[in-house]
């Protein structure tokens, strides 16, 4: 069963309101405000990879391989034997993509416009991913304290960014 | 005018309506011609129609009533016009109680009509609850004065916007419009094309209120041809490689009114349409559709109204038909589409209702109730891609893989169609 990306931000919301009642600069309190901005950005993900499956049922020959490649995150290459020989074709093989560069790619090629990276809203965005970075790449020396407001923030910029998606995309907005 | 009648100052003369009017009162006793007063005949400012109003006791008029009153006199397919009487319904014991206590109703709405069932020359259009009321009283020996308006010679037209508005004060669904409409405007062809390919039985009509019936109505059948016309136009024109490129919009006949599109279409043919061979192999087939979808929610645990009619709701029925017509240039895919999808265990039933009333995609409002139960667009392109998506497998059901596919290509193409070219 999968998990929507509403019940994602339901989650979230629910971690951020008991790190708001949880004792200022306690334990618990740290606990709450990270699990929100993961649940925050699983949001975003499910999202934006939900969004990323609808186009590669595409029937063939609406995109191109490596646009087919991104899409599903898979390698492309120039295949060397068979009856594609000389083609590029999409492979087997992993290919991940960063978010931003699914959100950019989304936004520019189904919607006719692209992001603009300039917007208070791109900043925050970024600010916000470097934390989840840290939080799911921890490493010596790069501990930051978290706290309820950047849960808080981390829950509004994925609601705004799903948003942009879903609007510039679907040309309307969703409900949480 | 003879000694009795006389016209009001607002209607013009018409000697026909003179002498229909004084054979009306040499046969039927009247209050008024009993206390020797005079018959007003009246004109209606809007139809032009002719009536009068007048008094009868419940036993002059219990056995010259008519409640299967028709829209087209001289037609024996013309059906039942009006919806049907609700007997058990607290309302109607209500009055019928009323009726034995002695209450006089008024202003019920009559055509005096010879030229068919002349036994029963008062054709009810307006208080057929009532009239019956009346019925059941007086067989009981309670006969009261109750006041009726009666209306003579009138035309095709003025009938059918009589039977419209007697309709209005109370609460009648849009699907008795739609019958009323269909059968005086087009004629019984929808109604004999639906008995003959399966989706009404022999001698039945379309429901009055679709809403409590489980069979096709008058607005659904129309959607049915429209469908079929238009993705056959569209069919036409497509390669095999470009049909599943597109995205359809299945059309919804409005309720209430005649069509335009489905009027258009119907007189475009010229007749010819309801001999249409692709049509009614379609037809048959989307009644096997329904027949089997009933029948296997019946036999389930799960036995809802809902999974029972799923092939006849308003997303699903177009889309079916569309894609019916789109196909009939694509006769492979036309043969997969209309055969019945094989039911499996997580295909249960043949449109596998449970699961199309739990999918949800991202777009989708958290009130969204699943594929298939709404008439909106969206629905109608959905199931339209559905159902193009399975003809292509012959084996293929509706599992959640197909629904997910199905969907997820219909909002990409759409997305796709805004955004730059490759």
């Amino acid at each position: 069963m999968t998990v929507s990306y509403q019940e994602l931000i339901q989650d979230a919301q629910w971690f951020y309101d008991q790190a708001e009642s949880a004792q200022q600069s306690s334990p618990n309190q740290a606990r709450f405000s990270t699990a929100s901005i993961l649940f925050s950005f699983m949001a975003l993900e499910s999202f934006i990879n939900n969004m990323m499956s609808d186009f590669t049922e595409l029937p063939s020959g609406l995109l191109t391989p490596h646009e087919q490649g991104f899409l599903a995150e898979r390698a492309v290459e120039l295949a060397d034997s068979g009856k594609n020989a000389g083609k590029f074709e999409v492979t087997n093989r992993r290919w991940y993509q960063s978010l931003e560069y699914k959100i950019m790619f989304l936004v520019a090629r189904f919607s006719g416009d692209t992001v603009d990276k300039g917007s208070n809203l791109w900043q925050k965005f970024q600010q916000m991913k470097d934390i989840r970075d840290l939080l799911t790449h921890p490493r010596k020396g790069a501990a930051k304290v978290i706290l309820p407001v950047d849960a808080g923030e981390a829950i509004g910029v994925a609601k705004d960014i799903i948003q942009l998606v879903s609007q510039k995309v679907w040309g309307k907005k969703v409900q949480f | 005018m003879n000694g009795n009648t006389v016209f009001d100052q607002s209607s013009t003369t018409n000697v026909d309506v003179d002498k229909a009017v004084s054979d009306f009162l040499s046969k039927i006793k009247t209050l008024e011609v009993s206390q020797g007063n005079k018959i007003i005949i009246h004109q209606d400012g809007v139809e032009r129609s002719y009536y009068i109003r007048c008094c009868l006791l419940g036993k002059t008029a219990t056995p010259i009533i008519d409640l299967n009153a028709r829209l087209i006199p001289e037609s024996t397919d013309s059906f039942r016009a009006n919806r049907e009487l609700l007997l058990k319904h607290k309302t109607f014991q209500r009055m019928s109680q009323d009726a034995a206590s002695g209450r006089e109703f008024n202003d019920i709405i009559v055509e005096y009509n010879t030229s068919y069932s002349p036994e029963k020359p008062l054709k009810v259009w307006g208080g057929q609850h009532r009239s019956r009321a009346i019925q059941i009283a007086s067989d009981k020996e309670i006969s009261r004065y109750h006041g009726f308006r009666v209306y003579f010679c009138l035309t095709k037209e003025q009938r059918s916007a009589l039977a419209l508005v007697s309709n209005t004060n109370i609460n009648v669904s849009n699907d008795l419009f739609d019958r009323q409409l269909e059968e005086t405007l087009i004629g019984p062809h929808l109604r004999k094309w639906c008995e003959r390919v399966g989706l009404l039985s022999q001698g039945q009509d379309f429901p009055d209120a679709g809403s409590r019936a489980e069979r096709v109505t008058t607005q659904a059948g129309r959607t049915f041809i429209v469908n079929f016309f238009l993705g056959k136009k569209r069919g036409a024109k497509l390669t095999a490689e470009q049909l599943d490129r597109n995205f359809y919009e299945p059309y919804l006949c409005q309720s209430g009114v005649l069509d335009e599109q489905y009027s258009t279409i119907v007189t475009s043919h010229d007749g010819s349409l309801w001999n249409d061979k692709g049509l009614e192999e379609a037809g048959k087939a989307f009644a096997e559709l329904d027949k089997a979808q009933s029948e296997a929610i019946r036999k389930s645990k799960i036995n809802r109204k809902g999974f029972r009619t799923k092939a006849l709701t308003l997303s699903v029925l177009p889309a079916w038909a569309y894609v019916a017509g789109l196909l009939q240039a694509h006769p492979v895919r036309l043969k997969n589409h209309l055969a019945l999808p094989k039911t499996a265990k997580n295909a249960p039933d043949p449109l596998n209702a449970l699961e199309m009333s739990r999918y949800k995609h991202d777009e989708d409002p958290p009130t969204y109730r699943g594929l298939g139960n709404r008439s909106s667009m969206q629905d109608r392109q959905r199931m339209a891609q559905l159902f193009l998506a399975r003809s292509l497998d012959s084996e293929a059901n509706f599992e959640r893989k197909l629904l997910d596919r199905a969907v997820s290509t219909v909002r990409g193409l759409k997305s796709l169609s805004k955004g730059y070219t490759s």
